[in-house]
């Protein structure tokens, strides 16, 4: 077939469409639910016992800082990503920087104390994978009508927005706060939903 | 393209030819096989038909279309690689037929009597396959149907039969 048969076939084949926005209807969707699981997360699992003293505690505000901008951020990349073209560097390069920032302050903390150790961390495991699913969940749903271009890192990123909503979580569930325990059960968890996210990506996301 | 989101065929062919010839300058330097080149244009227009729901008035069209267009372009490139590196056979063939060829150009030189006499040892189907691939120049997909075979087969076949023409000819050489 040459081009201007197919461009006379499309033309008689088409019909009008509703257009799939990427705007602060869908954003806020992502986010608001982002915080119900969160909450959800909290009920579930339990507040740590010593809350009053971390909320005071400087390290622990910058990493929940930290863990709920890579959330929004995230959540925004992949909204932008379902279509063509909505690739936003600034974005990205926003959300892996603020991902290295956290890790990078995680390591310094271990190196200037390195006695602590990593102890067991299923419960926190548990707890990011329980939050994750709803605001990955719904990135994915709400992106499935989109086309898009990079799959994988769109599959990446749904994932990182909500691992880091369940890593965000984690903050205030789980009591240890010694960075090698934090980088054993929260950040590897993390990088983990990351590297599953961009493998379900390639799969289940529909080549344009 | 909004009309063309509205539904108006009219607006969309037109669109659609002017994109047409818009790709064909853009990617004419970037791509030189002009069978490609039409493959490429007909593939991105299918792109821009399957997502033409995800364009926004308020962005520009020109970077959505482009989007389209690097990812295609890459794609089809990637699947050309694929298709020529992943088939072993492929690259046996090719380096066979290149021996064959120079081979060829020897015994030109040489005595045609002799290569008659080594490529009278293949089987009739063989002999027939590598003098229509080789002599006639057909392509694998040309001699497959015109022998009713699939083209796995076919490459199969000249890959056996090079490698007896060559151990032949190279005896006699």
């Amino acid at each position: 077939m040459n081009t201007a048969d197919l461009i006379k076939e499309l033309s008689e084949d088409l019909k009008p469409v509703k257009r799939a926005t990427v705007g602060v209807k869908q954003f806020s969707i992502t986010f608001f639910l982002g915080l119900f699981s969160v909450t959800a997360g909290l009920l579930v699992f339990g507040l740590r016992i010593d809350i009053t003293e971390a909320l005071f505690q400087f390290s622990f505000a910058i990493e929940s800082f930290l863990l709920l901008a890579i959330a929004v951020l995230a959540s925004f990349l992949s909204l932008l990503l379902s279509i063509p073209g909505g690739a936003n560097k600034k974005i990205s390069l926003s959300a892996a920087g603020l991902l290295t920032l956290w890790i990078f302050i995680l390591l310094y903390q271990l190196i200037n104390d390195p006695a602590h150790e990593a102890g067991t961390g299923f419960t926190c495991v548990k707890s990011i994978l329980f939050i994750s699913i709803i605001p990955s969940g719904i990135i994915f749903w709400l992106i499935r009508k989109g086309a898009p271009i990079k799959r994988p890192l769109l599959g990446l990123s749904a994932l990182l927005a909500g691992a880091s909503y369940g890593a965000f979580a984690s903050q205030f569930i789980c009591k240890n706060d010694a960075p090698l325990h934090i980088l054993a059960w929260h950040t590897l968890t993390l990088i983990v939903l990351m590297i599953v996210g961009s493998i379900l990506g390639r799969i289940y996301l529909k080549k344009l | 393209m909004v009309k063309s989101q509205e539904g108006d065929k009219k607006a969309y062919e037109e669109l659609l030819h002017e994109v047409s010839m818009f790709l064909n300058s853009y990617l004419r330097p970037k791509v030189f096989n002009a069978e490609f080149l039409d493959d490429i244009i007909q593939e991105i227009l299918m792109g821009v038909h399957k997502s033409r729901h995800t364009y926004d008035p308020k962005r520009s069209f020109m970077s959505w279309l482009l989007a389209i267009t690097h990812y295609k372009l890459t794609d089809h490139i990637r699947s050309i690689n694929k298709a020529d590196s992943s088939d072993p056979l492929n690259e046996d063939v090719k380096e066979h037929q290149a021996s064959v060829d120079l081979l060829m150009d020897l015994i030109k030189l040489e005595d045609e009597t002799r290569f008659n006499m080594s490529i009278g040892k293949l089987d009739e189907r063989s002999k027939q396959i590598v003098l229509l691939l080789k002599i006639e120049g057909l392509k694998v997909s040309e001699v497959a149907k015109r022998l009713n075979l699939s083209e796995s087969n076919v490459k199969v076949i000249c890959h056996r039969a090079i490698d007896v023409l060559k151990s032949s000819l190279k005896d006699k050489v």
